[in-house]
């Protein structure tokens, strides 16, 4: 029924291929050099030690030349194929733009679930870092993890090891390898992993028939925590930006990763490795970032006073509030106010810290800010009014001052073009009863 | 009035028995039943005899027979006649027996799974067994999404959603995959045409997304009746099925009756507006308080005739809430409350575009009226079963427009009761749709070296692909190595060609008034043309041709507007071909190129030629399937090449009426165009091709009936009443000129190979196309 298929096909679409590779030279030739491949074998934990302490180095031999081109590393053979896997070691005094390393084996998180919002304390030890370069960014079962990188920590220092399909054939006994790494720890830290890297890699594990791993309430994904403490100050909350604005590090000659799928394609094409290389560098970096943000963000939790700034402080001080922990969340609120210069981050955290201070310790001693935030210069707001109105008329039983918050808020709130129908009735509801107890009172005193 | 009154009230009155041409009363029909079937649990029993069920129809109680054996099955039943129990039966049963079990339900709209739902949930009730049901759709929350992947028991979804939605993330749903025990497909008749070939193709994925998972699910569909529900069944889900087309629910007495409006011209063959003259007959029928549905052709008509029937309700009884308008565009909520009022009783009559000519239960009405032929038997039949209750008279009533098709049907009642309903045609394997889903399919899962996807040539397609870089053969696999999603780029409901839409500017609100296919708007909507829309012209301001929008103002002008258009066909393959007596027959691919140039303003009346102007727009191209059928000889009577030129042309109108009744397709589904002297086949030829790239399905049907599409054009030519030719046979005299008709009538002479008179050939007996 199809008949000139191939010249039909042609004729559809409209765009003629781009450029005919011989593929011949792309053929699979097996590794027979080998020198300094690594016989793996899964149940030897081992044969991870040791590592050379050498920062940024690789451990091993480079790749032999074999076809399908030296990315560095070792070529892993197992019984169901190869793949790439590159080996290194950050050492404990490098720095990562301004953070030091050096603290990572030694850091305690005996008191982080309250920040992590992990239901359970670890050792920096039972941490993986994880990070994918993929062949897509929207996902689907259509999309490959051909490089993935893991990070972990050792007394020598950060280990990143980076695991590599140099064609689709590599990727079973790879994702094999990453599984078998994966489950000797107990955390899991990404940016954006929660909906990116391990779905799709759950995703692959699934299409592989591997059995995954569950990370319930072990995965701890920093992009949650950095939207937390700089959602509000920063455009965007990319690595990238972070890594700039927080961590003080910009990154020299690196690739955006929107070219990274095309790259990948381009390198099964011409087995050029130039490009794939920097992909490598890229993932690397991404893992070293994880690291020092992971670190950062641990000494701002733990001593906001001194380390944090105005942002952070309201950040951390919501979190603080989640956890039932009100001294310290009045105490961060408090140096919020005291730091910002910005008008609506005191507000905010003016707002917050009263309703604290009213739910902890009562409305008479929120009074206090909710007066302030009435009387800030060219103040607009309505409900610093109503909980004053509410806390007069209730406790202090001083209808008349009352009131005269009352009227403010309903001259406001007529001010206000999009202004709620509710709200208005109610405070007009509340003048009446305020009108009528007035008068109640002065004809009992008058 | 009751009903029955009002059946002999309308008996005698001649004013309006004058004008029909047609009545049928169809006898009632009582109810068969069988026994539960044996495998039915006992709880299920008990449930549906607390709903008052103690037994099922017969159709019912055989559907879930064939289904506990295992076998795939279509049940083709009218409108209303229990036929959910026969799906919902077999699912409930499964999960009882195995709770991890899962069903997967389809259904061609939102609206009808929503209905599904609510059904499900009350059995559920009955049960007191958490069966989980939920719809996937767009319109499901994120949140909700997880748990729906994980627990529900019968995910109801659409096409669209499982090809996009579902099936690019099968990992996640591994639950559904591994456990799939029955695929429910609902108005099944509903996908045909481009549709329908996306859908096979969709299926043919989820088979092998199942076999990855190690599951075989079982199909269980329905249809209403039309010609081939099991041949089309087993095309799209590539299954063979077993049949299951004995209805045993009851149907009460019913008035099948065909209404021609009074002719008001009879030299330009213009009658009486049907929305009037439907008008005219619901008012009648809400005066007395029965309950009615009237369908019209377009969502316009439904608001023009609620207008209409309000005004009638207000006056006399102070509101209007009784009389509702129904169709697309309206809020979901909104048409809950409609399905609701109209089961409950308090709506009186609604107004409905076919969008309850589907399964959503309103309850059965006591009268239909269709403004307008629905366009097919099938769905004539599927709109007339809205009206008819189990003890009740009922009455269905067709109110004919001047259109050529409606003008046919209603003055061929025995056409309409006699042929069998339409073909479901589809064709899956059209490249460019097939090339999609192979594309689709191997994001899913690699393919295999050796793999077979609807078609043999399955290796060529995937060459193609690693030639353009989409896919890459290495381990005896073939990987996706694009950065894209391939289903967002792949619409299940149209082939490549997209329609103009058509907004009217006059007001300072835009309103969109109307839509065209791709290959008509160049000529329709070029800019400066007059567009006439419900009889109103309209001038076109600007054809924005990238955004496929024309936008249009209102004006009042004494002229109309032709474009010449240049269409160039080019036979590109010949598929199958054959050599008879006087004709030739031949169906293959061809390249047909359009190209407008320049327009006429022609004045009314008097047909003076006011000006021209130029057009600018791209030549369009279209590869597409064709069937084309050659003259040998030059006929009988034709003197010169002006004479065949002329005649050919009105043939050539008159298929682009007859064509679409056989292929059960919406006449814009198809085109006809003849050369006098084909540069291909060097004699005179009429080609007919799909409006659709790569073709859908006609040409080989077409091809099969030959004859009989030029027996059927010569019979419509011969009856019409004109007198040299009109809109309704070969086009109006103008265009064919004055001997337009006779030279038609000559040509078809020449290839049918005898010259019958007119009155010979109304004495004919109707030749049935697929009895």
């Amino acid at each position: 029924m199809i008949r000139n298929l191939k010249s039909k096909l042609k004729a559809m679409s409209s765009s003629s291929p781009l450029h005919n590779q011989d593929l011949s030279s792309s053929a699979v030739i097996k590794n027979d050099a080998c020198i300094g491949v690594d016989h793996f074998n899964p149940e030897t934990p081992e044969h991870f030690e040791p590592i050379e302490v050498n920062r940024g180095n690789e451990i091993g031999v480079i790749g032999s030349t074999e076809a399908r081109g030296a990315l560095g590393g070792q070529i892993i053979e197992t019984p169901d194929g190869c793949f790439v896997r590159k080996r290194f070691i950050y050492e404990l005094d490098t720095t990562y733009g301004n953070i030091n390393l050096l603290g990572l084996p030694a850091s305690d998180f005996s008191d982080s679930e309250w920040w992590t919002r992990l239901e359970q304390s670890f050792h920096p030890k039972d941490i993986v870092f994880l990070d994918t370069e993929t062949t897509g960014l929207a996902g689907g079962t259509g999309t490959y993890a051909f490089l993935i990188g893991l990070g972990y920590i050792t007394d020598q220092g950060l280990v990143i090891e980076q695991y590599v399909m140099r064609d689709f054939d590599e990727e079973y006994p790879m994702l094999q390898s990453v599984i078998d790494t994966l489950k000797r720890f107990r955390v899991l830290v990404t940016f954006n992993g929660k909906s990116f890297d391990w779905p799709l890699l759950e995703s692959r594990l699934i299409y592989s028939r591997l059995r995954t791993i569950s990370w319930e309430n072990a995965h701890l994904d920093l992009l949650h925590i950095s939207r937390r403490l700089w959602g509000r100050c920063l455009d965007s909350c990319s690595l990238m930006s972070i890594e700039e604005t927080i961590l003080g590090n910009v990154r020299e000659d690196d690739i955006p990763g929107s070219q990274i799928p095309q790259i990948y394609f381009e390198y099964l094409d011409s087995r050029d490795t130039e490009m794939m290389i920097r992909v490598m560098q890229h993932n690397e970096w991404d893992i070293a970032a994880m690291a020092a943000l992971l670190l950062h963000v641990k000494s701002l939790y733990e001593n906001p006073a001194t380390r944090a700034d105005a942002y952070e402080l309201l950040g951390i001080a919501k979190e603080l509030e989640r956890n039932h922990r009100i001294q310290q969340a009045s105490a961060c609120y408090q140096g919020c106010i005291r730091k910002s210069n910005i008008h609506s981050l005191t507000l905010e955290a003016k707002k917050r810290l009263a309703y604290l201070t009213k739910k902890h310790e009562g409305q008479g001693e929120a009074m206090e800010i909710w007066a302030d935030l009435a009387r800030d210069e060219g103040s607009l707001l309505i409900f610093p009014l109503i909980e004053m109105a509410k806390y007069l008329e209730h406790r202090k039983k001083d209808f008349y001052e009352a009131l005269k918050c009352t009227e403010k808020a309903i001259l406001l709130a007529g001010m206000r073009s999009n202004g709620s129908f509710r709200l208005r009735d109610e405070l007009s509801a509340r003048r009446r009863r305020l009108i009528k107890k007035l008068e109640r009172s002065t004809r009992q005193w008058g | 009035m009751n009903i029955d009154q009002l059946v002999d009230q309308i008996r005698n009155n001649p004013e309006i028995m004058r004008n029909v041409t047609y009545w049928k009363e169809l006898e009632p029909k009582s109810a068969k039943y069988s026994p539960f079937p044996i495998g039915l649990r006992q709880e299920i029993q008990d449930a549906l005899k607390k709903k008052g069920i103690h037994q099922l129809y017969s159709h019912q109680s055989k559907t879930i027979d064939l289904v506990f054996q295992g076998k795939n099955v279509v049940v083709v039943t009218p409108t209303a006649s229990g036929k959910t129990l026969c799906y919902n039966l077999p699912v409930i049963n499964e999960i009882l027996n195995n709770n991890d079990a899962r069903a997967l339900y389809l259904f061609p709209t939102k609206a009808l799974s929503q209905d599904q739902v609510s059904e499900l949930h009350e059995m559920m009730d009955l049960l007191k067994h958490p069966i989980k049901t939920y719809t996937y759709d767009g319109d499901t929350p994120v949140s909700a999404r997880k748990a729906i992947r994980q627990a529900g028991h019968i995910v109801v979804t659409n096409p669209d959603m499982l090809h996009s939605g579902i099936m690019p993330h099968h990992t996640k749903w591994v639950k559904l995959f591994e456990n799939l025990k029955y695929v429910v497909i609902d108005e099944i008749h509903t996908y045909r045409g481009v549709f329908g070939s996306h859908l096979a193709n969709v299926l043919n994925r989820l088979h092998r997304i199942c076999r990855f998972y190690g599951s075989n699910p079982q199909f269980i569909c329905c249809s209403a009746t039309i010609a081939n529900p099991k041949e089309l069944t087993e095309r799209i889900i590539s299954r063979e099925v077993e049949l299951i087309d004995d209805n045993g629910a009851p149907s009460g007495r019913k008035h099948l009756i065909f209404y021609n409006p009074p002719m008001v011209n009879k030299q330009l063959g213009i009658r009486r507006s049907s929305v009037l003259e439907t008008k005219r007959l619901a008012t009648n029928f809400i005066l007395n308080g029965i309950q009615s549905i009237l369908f019209t052709k377009s969502r316009l008509t439904v608001e023009v005739l609620v207008t209409y029937l309000k005004q009638l309700v207000q006056d006399k009884l102070g509101n209007s809430k009784t009389i509702r308008g129904y169709r697309g565009g309206y809020l979901p909520n909104q048409r809950r409350e409609i399905e609701q009022g109209l089961r409950s009783g308090n709506i009186l009559s609604v107004v409905s575009t076919n969008a309850l000519e589907l399964g959503i239960d309103i309850g059965r009405l006591q009268v239909c009226i269709m403004c307008g032929y629905p366009g097919t038997i099938a769905s004539t039949w599927q709109q007339a079963g809205r009206a008819g209750r189990r003890n009740d008279t009922s009455i269905a009533m067709l109110v004919a427009s001047s259109n050529p098709l409606d003008q046919y049907i209603i003055q061929h009642p025995e056409f309409f009761l006699e042929s069998s309903p339409e073909y479901g045609l589809i064709n899956p394997n059209n490249l460019y749709i097939l090339m999609s889903h192979i594309k689709c399919a191997a994001f899913e899962l690699p393919f295999e070296d050796g793999e077979t996807f609807g078609v043999d040539t399955l290796d060529q397609i995937l060459e193609f692909l690693e030639d353009e870089k989409v896919l890459r053969h290495v381990g005896g696999r073939w990987h996706w190595t694009a950065d894209n999603f391939p289903a967002d780029a792949v619409s299940l409901r149209t082939a490549a060609n997209e329609n103009f839409i058509i907004i009217d500017v006059s007001h300072p609100k835009h309103r969109v008034i109307g839509e065209t296919d791709r290959f008509s708007a160049p000529q329709l909507l070029h800019d400066e043309a007059i567009y006439i829309h419900e009889g109103v012209q309209y001038q076109v301001e600007k054809l924005d041709f990238e955004e496929k929008k024309a936008y249009v103002r209102k004006v009042d002008v004494d002229y109309y507007t032709d474009a010449s258009l240049a269409v160039t066909l080019k036979v590109l393959d010949v598929f199958q071909s054959a050599d008879e007596e006087r004709t030739g027959r031949s169906w293959g691919d061809v390249m047909v190129t359009s190209l407008v140039t320049m327009f006429k303003k022609i004045k009314f009346d008097t047909h003076e030629n006011l000006g021209w102007g130029k057009v600018h727009l791209p030549e369009l191209e279209l590869q597409t399937t064709a069937y084309w059928m050659t003259l040998n000889d030059t006929p009988a009577g034709i003197q010169s090449q002006d004479d065949l030129q002329n005649g050919l042309m009105g043939v050539a109108n008159v298929l682009g009426q007859v064509a679409p009744l056989y292929l059960m397709c919406d006449p814009r589904d198809i085109h006809v165009v003849y050369q006098v002297k084909s540069p291909f086949t060097q004699k005179p030829t009429i080609y007919i091709y799909d409006s659709y790239p790569g073709g859908i399905g006609f040409s080989e049907r077409l091809y099969e009936m030959h004859l009989e599409l030029f027996e059927k054009a010569r019979e419509i030519i011969s009856e019409c009443i004109c007198e040299s030719g009109c809109p309704a046979c070969v086009g109006p005299a103008a265009e064919v000129s004055e001997d337009g008709k006779h030279l038609a009538l000559k040509i078809l002479g020449g290839i049918l190979g005898d010259t019958q008179s007119e009155e010979q050939a109304q004495g004919n007996v109707i030749q049935l196309p697929f009895a």
